[in-house]
């Protein structure tokens, strides 16, 4: 009952275990299987279910953006998007965990509390993946799912770069239509 | 030639995940009428899952997830190769250390070979290189795009 509840309200799926121990009735009845070891082997198959579906179903690529796109009209800019910026460190909040990047004359909030094993410096560069959380006053966060220091990163030849990069991706999409 | 199968091509993961996979035994892999059996990319590891046989993680490189699998299994395979004394194995040696490598967040150079693993595009690694100047990752798109026009898009010329 609450798994079901907690599905319901979070719109995941419900993989129980039981589900699949019906299935193992005739090999119980027939006598290939013990109790146990159809319990065990229920169990089993629902690990490994929920195991590839883990694996499969989450990761979205971060999407390389500049921190100017980043602003409510922006098509990149939607609740839940899974993105990668890039910035100069300007601050740290220690006990939030609050990040903020810059780029030239835009800033933009990274919540770090989920990274592990790196250390912020003022104005050095670093580069987040995550998702997008937008609050309702359209004020932004992106909630970092791994980051890194790319001091000695040439900005400016990497924005050049997206632009032709995203040249040949709307093309291999074409291509694909 | 219309086989680009003997070399690691450099690939973004969107292209690699794009790939027309023949149902042969084993599935080959075609781009614009050529057969790519090997591929480097180059991306950010997001996902680790470290097993006893095999280290299975996630690059992305911004344009898809590419998942890889390095095996560590040569120890069972020795094992039932060799009668007994147990001989270090070169190898096996790498293919630690190269997991070592593999952390969550680190920029990573990936080469290996394309298979098909649950219906899926993957790699099963050949080697691993973390790349320590970032500015590699934007160098490594270029080159895609350059190759991709220059070398792969083709079509390579009727027999």
């Amino acid at each position: 009952m609450v798994a079901c509840a907690i599905a319901t309200v979070l719109h995941c799926p419900l993989l129980d275990k039981d589900d699949v121990r019906h299935c193992t009735g005739p090999l119980e009845r027939n006598g290939s299987l013990p109790v146990s070891m159809c319990n065990k082997l229920s169990y089993a198959v629902l690990w490994y279910v929920a195991e590839w579906q883990m694996a499969s179903s989450i990761l979205q690529p971060g999407v390389p953006v500049t921190l100017q796109e980043l602003e409510p009209s922006s098509e990149l800019f939607r609740q839940g998007a899974s993105l990668r910026v890039t910035g100069i460190l300007q601050s740290y909040d220690l006990s939030s965990a609050v990040a903020v990047i810059q780029d030239g004359s835009a800033s933009f909030k990274v919540d770090t509390q989920h990274l592990r094993d790196i250390s912020f410096r003022t104005n050095s560069t670093y580069q987040f993946i995550g998702e997008l959380l937008i609050k309702p006053d359209n004020d932004a966060i992106l909630q970092a799912r791994v980051g890194r220091n790319v001091d000695g990163l040439d900005l400016n030849l990497y924005q050049q770069s997206l632009v032709i990069r995203r040249q040949y991706e709307a093309k291999l999409r074409s291509s694909r239509e | 030639m219309g086989s680009l199968h003997l070399v690691h091509i450099k690939l973004l993961a969107a292209d690699l995940l794009s790939l027309t996979c023949r149902h042969t035994s084993p599935p080959s892999f075609v781009r614009c009428g050529r057969t790519v059996a090997r591929v480097e990319i180059v991306g950010v590891v997001v996902s680790r899952d470290r097993r006893d046989k095999f280290l299975r993680f996630l690059v992305d490189d911004g344009t898809g997830c590419v998942p890889c699998v390095l095996w560590l299994n040569h120890q069972y395979l020795n094992a039932n190769r060799s009668s007994g004394a147990s001989v270090s194995d070169p190898t096996a040696e790498m293919a630690l250390k190269m997991s070592e490598m593999v952390n969550l967040g680190g920029l990573l150079r990936v080469r290996g070979r394309i298979v098909l693993y649950r219906g899926a595009i993957q790699i099963t690694v050949r080697d691993v290189v973390l790349e320590k100047n970032p500015n590699v990752e934007v160098l490594h798109w270029l080159q895609c795009v350059s190759m991709a026009k220059e070398c792969y898009d083709p079509r390579p010329p009727s027999a």
